[in-house]
Parts: C-alpha cells; structure tokens; sequence
C-alpha cells in the first residue's frame, strides 16, 4: 500500500492530464489538478521553511561547528515570517474601505420585512441556483413549480452591479426583463438614494457621510426587527462623530462648498467635521488650485521673461543647454480651446439608446421578428454655434477669465446641454494643476546638466509645495474621520511595511550580490580554464570572442574598419549569423533530444518503471 | 601575514574615511541618505525637484537600512578576497530571510485565497479579503483534497510518518509528467521539426536570394549532423564519423555563443550592484 | 628569468584577476562611459510587434525575474512599461518568481506613478501578482483566469476590477511580454502558451544565459528576442528615440549606460582568454625544453 498507492496517484494524475490536452471537453479536469499542483506548490514552501528550521535548531542544539550563523538564520527566518505573517504595520487596502461610508452590520435575515420585494413572474425553462452570481445568492430566492420559476424575491435593495450581473448570467429576455422589474422594485427609495446602501456581502448597511434625524427617522420607519432597530441607531451614533484638525497655510482660496457646509466648518485654522469625510467632499475640497490653461505668446513671454531676469537667469544655447526654449515650449503644451470646442460637440451629439430588456419582450411579443437592441437618437446633436466659439475662443486665453463660468456664458450666446457641461466640468478638472506642471518644467529645465538658482526654483515650486501641503492635510483629515473596517486587508508587500524594509535593505542586496559574484568566477574561469587545446575548442574559443566582441559597441567600431564590399565579414554580421543559423542549428538539435528524453522520462514515471521518487521506502 | 594586516587595516580605514568624508560633505546632501514625502499618507522616495521644494525629509529608517543594504553588500563581496565571519553572517542572513520571504508570500498569494478562501470564503472575507464573496462556490468541498494533500507533504517533517508525504509527491510528479510529456513533445519535438523544414532555394520576387538559400541549407545540414552525433547508437566511423564530426563543430560553435552570452549576463548583474554602491549609497555619479 | 615570470603569471592569484574585473566594471561607471546602440533585427521586431497594437488593446505583462537577475532585465522591464503605456494599452502584470511583485511594483512606480499619473489602477493596468504553480499556472491561465486569480496581488476580488470584466483567460490578449529569468520562464510561456494556442503572440527579454537556448522558437513560436543587457540596451534605444522628447532620464537609460562597463569586461575577457592560452602555450614549450 505503501508504494502502489502512490503510484497509482502519480499515473492517474498525469495519465488525465495527457488525455485532457487532446479532449477539450475536459480541459477542466487538468485546470482542477493543475490548480491543487499551485496549492501544494505553497505548501512546499511552507514545508522548506520548517525543514530550515529543524536543520538549523539541531545544529544549534548540539552545538555544531558555526551554530552561531546556525542561530542568525533562525533569527532572520522567524523575525521575516512574524512580519509578513501578521502584516505588521501594512495600512488596511484603501479601496477595501468604503471612505465616507460608515457601516453598522445587520444580517439579511435581520433586514426589515418591507426590505423583502417579490414580483412575480413566468419563466420556463431551468435555472440553476449554483449559476447565480456569488453576489447576490444571499438576497435572491424564487419560488419554483413544474413550468418554471413563478416568482422572484430580492432582500435588501439591490445594487447596479448586481443587477448588471444577474443580467449578464441568462441572455434570455424572459430572464433580463424579469431582473430589471425586480431591480426597479428592489432600488432604493429616491429620498434615501445616494446616501444608504445595504452590501450584502459585508452584512451591513450604510450611510454616506452624516445619518441626519430625518434619514434616521425614514430608516425606522422601515419597520423591523430589533438588529435593524439597533444598527440603525448604532449609524447615526458613528456617523455622528466629531472630529477636529489644526491646518496650516490654508489655501487663500477654500471655501467650504454648500453641500458640505453641514457637516464640516472652518473657523479660523481649525476645521470641525461631523461624521466620515467622503470622496466628494474630500474632492471639493481639494480641487482648490488653480489649474493650467491655454496661455497666449505674450503671457509666455512674460513668464519667461520674469524667470530669465531672476537670478541665475536661463541658458539660451541652440546646440547645447537651451532652457529657454525648453520652458517655452513647454508652457505653451496646454490643452488648446480647438481640442475644448471638439470635445463639446462630441459630448453634444445625440445617441442611440440601448433599449430595455422589457421594451425588447414587449415587441418581440407583439410579433416583431427583427429585434433592433437600439431605439434611435431622440433629439438632433447640439454643436456650439459661431458666436459660442469665437467666445470660447477668446476668453480661455484670457487670464482673468473665470473658466468656471463658462457654462453659464455659453448658454447665453446659444444652445448649451447638460451633457456638455458635465464635459466641460471633466475635462476643467482633468487638466493638471499649476503646481503639478511646474514641477516638470523644473524637472526639464534640470535633466540636461542644466540649473536654476533658488530664487527660480522658489518662484517655480511655491504652488507645488502650497498643493503639496494641502493634499497631505485632507488627506490627513479623510484618514482621521474614517472608522477602519476590515484592518487586514493590506497587501503585504505594501511599501514602508517592516516586510518591505526586509525586502529591500536586506533581501534585495543579498541575492542580488550573491549572483553578482558569478561575474569574478566567470573571469577567473576564463583566465584558468579556456585553452584551445584543439580545434573543438578553439572554435568554442573563438565563437565567444565573436560574441562578446560582437555584442558591444567594440564590434560596431571593428566593423567601421571593413570595407564595404567585405560586408558580410563585419562582426556584428558574423554575430548575426552565429546566433540565428548555427546557435539555432545546434539549439534546436540538442532541444528535440531533451524533448525525446522527456518524454520518455515521463513515461516510464506514469507507467511506475521509474519509482526512484518514492525513496527506499524505508524511512 | 603581518604585512597583509597593515595594509588590509590602512585600506579599511582610508575607505572609512572616505565614504564619512562623503556622507557629511557632499553638496547635494544625497549620499547615505534617503529621502522621502507623504503622499496620500503613505511615505514615497522624493526626488530633487521635491528636496528644492521643501517637501521631502531625510526618512531615518530607509538611510539606515540603505546603509544595511550597502553593508550586505560589501560583506557578500568580502568572499572574493576570503571566507570570513562578514560573509558567513550574511550568508546566514539570506537563507533565513528568503525561506521567510517565501512562506509568507505562498501564505498570502495563494494558501489563503486559493485555499482557505475556497473552504471558508465567510471567515477569509472578514479577516483579510473583505472583497470576496462570503458564499462558498458550488463545489468548494472538493478543495479539501489538496488541503489534506498539503498536510501529508508538511509529514515529511516527522521522521515517523514521512512516508505519507510520498503521496502528495506522487501527484506533484505525475502532474509534472503529465504536463510536460505533452509540452515538450509540442513545443520542442514536433514544433522543432516544422520550424526546420524551410525552402532549400528561396526566391525574392522572381530571383534566388542565394544568402538566404544557403542559411537555409546549411541549418538543416546543421541540425541533422547533430543529431547524427546524438545517435549513439551506431558507430561513429567512415561518412557518419565525418558527419558527426561537423555535428560536433556546430555545437562546439553552440557553445561558444552560450558561453559568450552568460558572461554578458552576469557582468551587468554586477554593473546593478556597484551602481548601487556608487548611486545610491555615496551618490559619486 | 623569462621562465621563472611565465610560472608566476600562470599561477597567478585569481584574486588579481577579480580584482581586474571589479575595476573593468567600476571604472567606467564612475567615468559614466555610454556607447551608441544600433538596434539589431530581432529588438525591432519586439518593438515593431508592440506597436502594430492599438489604443486599448490588452497585453499581459509577465514579470518573470527577481533581483537577481534586475540587472541585466530590469531595464527591459522599464521600457516595456514605457512602451505600452505611451501606446495606451491595457496592462495586466504578473508573475511565477516569488519576489515577482515587488518587480512589478517597482517597474510600475519607476514609470507609471512617475510619467503616467493619469493611468488608473483597474482601469489601465493591474497587478496581478504572483501564483507558484511553475507552468501549471499559465497551463490553466490559458484557458481560465480566474481558476487561479481570484484576487489581484493587492487583495482585491478580481470581479471588482474594472479591466477584469470580460477577461476569461490569456487568450484574450492581444500580446504576451514576457521578461524572463529562467525557470518558470520564457521556455513554459513559448510550451503552454504561444504553441499551445498559436493564436496567442508573445515576444520576450530574457537573461544572457537564457538566451541561446530561445532562438531556435524564433520566429513561429516566439515573435521577437531581447538577449541579456545587449537588447535591453537596442529596444530602450527605440523607445526612447519614438517616444521619449529631449534627453531621457537616467532611470530609462539603464541599458545603454550598463553597456559601458559592458564592453570594458567584454575585452577584460578577451584579454584574460588570450593571455591563458598564450601562458599555457608558453608553458607547454618550456616543458617540451
């Protein structure tokens, strides 16, 4: 048993793998064997560390010749293992962590009754429950007799990816019109849209930002079950909480937006915030610098001009240093109000729309054979018209023009949608900032060798550095105001974590230069052990000099010597002819030897001739 | 011996010297150091735009363990000379840290949510996958095969009931076999074949590229007068021992290139390390 | 006399010799030497097979190489990095070497956060980490993705990654890039891969070492070879020539500048070669004598 049971095991394993390469159907039979090789795969690493250390512990307990380094590498091995193990000082995922969102958990089977919605339906034919997806097979149940399913029921509101998922299983009308019914009933109510969610998955529900009385209230009357009771006031109690933060250098130009001015004010430097600082607020409250636009020839020239006449001044010199046009060029590589107006009339165009599944079962059953999945365009496309061009025009290059007024402007001189002026509104905010850009003007202006003095780099980064300063404040303020949720979802190699410490001072050097010293062994080999004793040999000899000559600029300098004629005799094409015809010739013979001793390998392994891997059995 | 001492201690000392001198005196205040910002309150290297901006910071931490790093590295380089108690400890310390390394990374990629996450999706998405669906898949159960395969491979550490981790090891190279058997016969049997069947004349828009023709030629020539001397099977002697003799030459020829191409490779592994010492440490270039 | 000089130079210390190569390396870093780099056929067929593709086309990144061999492919590994992401493809990046994620961490830190601030993580490129299951992990990647990777290398579910979605397997790249530090490598990428499924295209970089033994794949299984420092050195050049303005920074000149102490030891070699065939020669002379 000892010995037939593993052969068997080995036989049957590769046996179904050769079978699976030529049966497609039963590709996933070896996706399963292959996938439990990865996992004992991980496990043999687990099973070398342990071996490490019962080797190492012996030789240190018998007090063997180097026990001491014996003991380091204990050391080393259990300190490394502690730190990635426990992830000791990784910060939780920050996209794991719902900022601005505060959770209180509360099962689906706690959920209020009025939580659960059913519509019913007539679906033929067979679903599986195992085919739903693993997002939703907590909340979606359905009641089932010999025709089909007759009713479907969603606990819990459902999400837009859920639903886009539960889509996507069945591409049967019948199927996606009954999901969409169900989305539509099963979406949150429009007073509470936006700000609670129920996540299935993490068993809770949320708010985002502040749970107000009147969103406490609307939850409540909900109804329910005491869980629901309790983590509702559970949420407005967490989602209530202040925080305070003492800035600094406040940029001249915050205001705390409308929206927000519940929850989070200002008086004097501190900032007093109620509940979790979310995404949006934390955007607004960034987004107060200003941002890089078209700049006319006469502003740049001013620009560089100020810069030039500072100290240190700007090279100017065509066939070397040339900072001056450097900087030119690179003020004058903003977006340009042509790129603004074309984007507009994009954002303008009217666009088919995708039709329902509901509305595509509708037609199909009042007797529509070819079913079009798009309605047309509903209205004609909206362009900028003359005047709003020469507008745009104009004002983008003028620097005391207000960019965010924009919108309001161009509505007056013409037709202006909101599609257009949510595009406007992107691509304002998609241009980089001032700070931003200056520092890779800086960044240019010195790759070349090239400096600047400090009052140019001062008068350059001053925004950089103010921005700089700022983000690291909200940011400071989003982490202060957050409740961590899940504290061990970091990767472990985040950077600045011990392990990563241990990666990089001592892991990296080490193996690194270990390898390293195979460059002295391969010269002092060459100097010991390379004779050409005969002709094998020396053209072994003389292909490696080809090679190594050949595979530098030394080669490319050699040939320089050959007259054309002899072209073929150039080094770097000898080279060529080296590696491609003959290392392939003699490559691809010794490969198909390999191969045909593979192969034979492992057959003599599936078919148990080969037993030398199951040792002598004896211990 | 004595003399030996003297000039290893003066050596020592002048380089002491000399990397202290350029730690504190070099005008860009970059050697030795390492510096940092926060950025979306993590801690990121800095660069000299952001040193002129005022908002980098020497980081202790990372300039100690970038003089850590430059120690190591010095000590692995020691060997050269010698085997000493340098090079020992951080022999020492390479095998303990990349056994570790390696554990926790096959903990975290894969025996955690290959495995773990598979049988206990619930637990895994609370404690550390907070992504994850907390639903076990439908056939989930079937991950307790490798699950109790694992343990019987982590039996060969007890000398007494080692012998149960031969069955694991019978999986591992019966799927190894398996899937090799099929690859190599592909990749490098079959596929080799083909590749070497090429046209003995080839023609360019109507004429003979005859350089073209004889590389062709002569790497099907090649290739069976190395085979012929892989036959072992026949002996040598009279037109195969000819035959086999140019199979030798084209493999002699195999060689040199492959012994030409490990040199460069392992050069430029050292280039990266001294680049380390220069760059990075003392900041020379 | 003469006698006496050619036994003590054939016995020399290979201490001295490795003390002439740590100087064949070190000088000419320290003096910054840089040669001109022409492109050989087979570096432009790598960079011509990149940039045939368009705009949002996907390619998968495999990182195969550690810091052990960084040196010579960590400059691939750059410019690869540089390429897609000036051809605005879609990177997904992965690895069968351990310490794989930190490479890849590193390339998309030195390249990505610092010259692509606006690519967006899950929507532009993804990181997916390392797995150990050797060739067994592209053997089942081929054909399901997700068998393996649930997660990306940051823990994240895979569904909930945006340029997941749609992604079944492999084969819906459009080219594999494979940097290759030898086993599992470039070799199990071409056997499971590119041969398996001759759909899939892969072209590759891979160590000195490695090399010699990948021609015989090129052209049908393997579209393009980068070999050692040399053809990091030959692509850099090309990418740097088409997409980089001005001067390119030192951290996208790694190959080219490792090729200055490259051909300094490359005739430190020759020299050593030489001078142990004439020593032993000598010898063999006086010995006859």
């Amino acid at each position: 048993m000892k010995r037939t049971v593993p052969l068997l095991i080995a036989a049957c394993c590769g046996i179904v793998l050769i079978i699976t390469a030529f049966v497609p159907s039963l590709v996933s039979w070896g996706e399963t064997a292959t996938v439990w090789f990865d996992i004992l795969a991980a496990i043999a690493f687990v099973l070398g560390g342990g071996n490490l250390i019962k080797i190492h512990l012996k030789k240190v307990s018998d007090r063997n010749a180097g026990w001491a380094y014996s003991m380091i590498t204990i050391v080393t091995f259990l300190f490394t293992l502690f730190i990635g193990m426990v992830k000791w000082g990784v910060p939780p995922a920050e996209d794991q962590e719902y900022f601005g969102d505060t959770f209180a958990s509360v099962s689906v089977d706690e959920l209020p009754e009025s939580l659960s919605f059913t519509e019913p339906v007539k679906l033929s034919g067979i679903y599986d429950r195992d085919n739903l997806p693993d997002s939703v097979k907590r909340q979606l149940s359905w009641e089932q007799n010999e025709e089909g399913i007759t009713s479907l029921s969603f606990r819990g509101w459902m999400q837009e990816g859920q639903k886009e998922e539960l889509l996507e299983i069945h591409q049967n009308l019948q199927w996606q019109a009954a999901v969409e019914l169900l989305a539509e009933k099963s979406s949150v109510p429009e007073s509470l849209q936006g700000k609670i969610a129920y996540y299935a998955n993490h068993q809770a529900i949320s708010v985002t930002g502040v749970l107000t009385e009147d969103l406490q209230e609307q939850l409540l009357a909900l109804g329910g079950t005491p869980a629901w009771i309790d983590a509702v006031s559970m949420l407005a109690e967490k989602s209530n909480q202040q925080s305070t933060l003492e800035l600094r250098d406040i940029p001249p130009a915050l205001q705390i937006p409308e929206e927000s001015a519940e929850s989070l004010k200002l008086q004097g430097n501190t900032i007093a915030l109620t509940g979790p600082l979310t995404p949006a607020m934390s955007k607004e409250l960034l987004d107060v610098f200003p941002r890089v636009r078209p700049m006319s020839t006469d502003s740049i020239n001013k620009y560089v001009a100020q810069l030039e006449n500072m100290e240190g001044g700007l090279t100017n010199d065509p066939d070397g240093s040339d900072q001056k046009s450097v900087l030119t060029a690179m003020l004058g590589m903003s977006w340009n109000a042509d790129q603004l107006i074309v984007l507009l009339d994009e954002a303008g165009k009217s666009l088919p729309i995708k039709k329902t599944a509901c509305e595509l079962l509708a037609e199909k059953q009042s007797g529509v054979h070819e079913l079009k999945t798009m309605k047309p365009a509903s209205g004609p496309d909206v362009v900028l018209n003359e005047e709003q061009q020469s507008f745009l025009r104009e004002k983008v290059v003028d620097p005391d023009y207000n960019l965010n007024n924009l919108g309001v402007d161009l509505k007056e001189k013409g037709t202006w949608i909101a599609s257009q002026e949510s595009a406007l509104q992107k691509f304002l905010g998609q241009a980089s900032t001032i700070g931003a850009r200056n520092k890779l003007i800086c960044l240019s202006l010195t790759n070349d060798g090239g400096g600047l003095s400090d009052e140019q780099f001062a008068f350059l980064l001053a925004p950089y550095r103010a921005e700089h300063l700022w983000n690291q404040q909200v940011h400071g303020l989003l982490v202060m105001s957050h409740e961590v949720k899940y504290p061990w979802s970091g990767a472990y190699l985040v950077s600045g974590s011990p392990f990563w410490f241990t990666y990089e001072y001592a892991f990296k050097p080490l193996t690194a230069t270990m390898f390293s010293l195979l460059a002295f062994y391969v010269a002092s080999a060459a100097f010991r052990a390379f004779r050409a004793k005969n002709f094998e040999a020396f053209l072994l000899l003389g292909t490696a000099f080809i090679i190594l000559l050949g595979r530098t600029f030394a080669g490319e300098w050699l040939s320089s010597l050959v007259p054309d004629y002899l072209a073929a005799l150039r080094v770097e094409n000898i080279t060529s002819f080296v590696m491609t015809v003959v290392n392939t010739a003699g490559n691809r013979a010794i490969m198909i030897g390999i191969s045909l001793g593979i192969v034979s390998t492992s057959l003599k392994i599936l078919l148990g001739v080969d037993r030398t891997y199951l040792g002598s059995g004896e211990d | 011996m004595k003399i030996e001492h003297i000039i290893w201690s003066l050596l020592i000392v002048s380089a002491t010297l000399f990397v202290l001198w350029q730690t504190t005196s070099d005008p860009e205040q970059l050697a030795g150091r390492e510096y940092v910002k926060q950025v979306q309150g993590q801690w990121v290297p800095a660069d000299r735009i952001d040193m002129q901006a005022g908002i980098a910071q020497v980081s202790t931490p990372r300039s100690i363990g970038l003089w850590v790093g430059a120690f190591f590295t010095l000590f692995i380089f020691s060997f050269m000379y010698r085997d000493n108690p340098f090079y020992k400890t951080a022999e020492s310390t390479v095998v303990g840290v990349s056994a570790g390394y390696y554990m926790v990374v096959g903990f975290w990629t894969t025996i955690v949510p290959n495995l773990l996450g598979k049988l206990t999706p619930g637990l895994m998405q609370q404690w550390a996958m907070p992504g994850i669906s907390p639903e076990p898949g439908s056939g989930a159960w079937v991950y307790i095969i490798p699950l109790i395969m694992g343990g019987m491979l982590l039996m060969r550490l007890v000398p007494r009931a080692s012998w149960i981790s031969v069955w694991p090891l019978a999986f591992i190279i019966g799927t190894t076999a398996g899937l090799r058997m099929v690859a190599f016969l592909e990749a490098d049997f079959l596929s080799q074949i083909e590749n070497s069947i090429v046209p003995f004349v080839v023609l360019e828009s109507g004429n003979v590229n005859y350089w073209k023709s004889f590389e062709n030629i002569f790497s099907v020539v090649s290739i069976l007068a190395c085979l012929v001397y892989f036959f072992f099977s026949i002996e040598h002697t009279g037109t195969v021992g000819k035959v086999s003799k140019f199979g030798i030459w084209i493999l002699m020829i195999t060689f040199g290139a492959m012994f030409g191409m490990t040199v460069m490779g392992r050069i430029a592994l050292l280039a990266i390390r001294l680049e380390f010492l220069f760059k990075d440490w003392l900041n020379l270039i | 006399m003469g006698i006496a000089i050619i036994e003590k130079l054939a016995a020399l210390d290979r201490r001295w010799i490795f003390l002439m190569m740590l100087l064949a390396v070190a000088i000419p870093i320290l003096l910054k030497m840089e040669f001109p780099e022409k492109p050989s056929q087979l570096a432009r067929d790598v960079f011509d097979e990149i940039e045939q593709l368009k705009p949002g086309d996907k390619v998968l990144m495999a990182f195969d190489y550690d810091p052990s061999s960084e040196g010579e492919l960590g400059p691939m590994a750059t410019s690869f990095i540089l390429h897609c992401a000036n051809k605005e493809l879609k990177m997904y990046f992965l690895t069968l070497f351990p310490v794989g994620p930190q490479m890849i961490e590193e390339g998309i830190s030195r390249v990505i956060l610092t010259d692509f601030p606006d690519l967006v993580y899950g929507e532009d490129y993804v990181n997916l980490g390392y797995k150990p299951g050797y060739e067994g992990v592209i053997k089942v990647i081929m054909t399901d993705l997700r068998e393996l990777y649930t997660t990306d290398a940051r823990g994240q579910n895979i569904d909930q990654i945006p340029m997941c979605k749609g992604v079944e397997s492999i084969q819906d790249m459009k080219l594999i890039i494979n940097v290759s530090a030898g086993y599992p490598g470039c070799k199990e990428w071409v056997q499971y891969g590119s041969t398996a499924y001759p759909d899939v295209k892969l072209v590759a970089g891979v160590t000195g070492v490695q090399a010699p033994y990948m021609y015989p794949y090129v052209p049908k299984q393997l579209k393009g070879l980068l070999g050692a420092i040399k053809g990091a050195a030959e692509y850099e050049t090309l990418v740097n020539e088409k997409y980089v303005e001005g001067k390119p920074k030192p951290e996208y000149r790694e190959g080219v500048r490792r090729m200055g102490p490259q051909l300094i030891a490359h005739l430190l070699m020759i020299f050593l070669i030489l001078a142990g065939n004439v020593l032993f020669f000598l010898q063999k002379r006086i010995q006859r004598l």
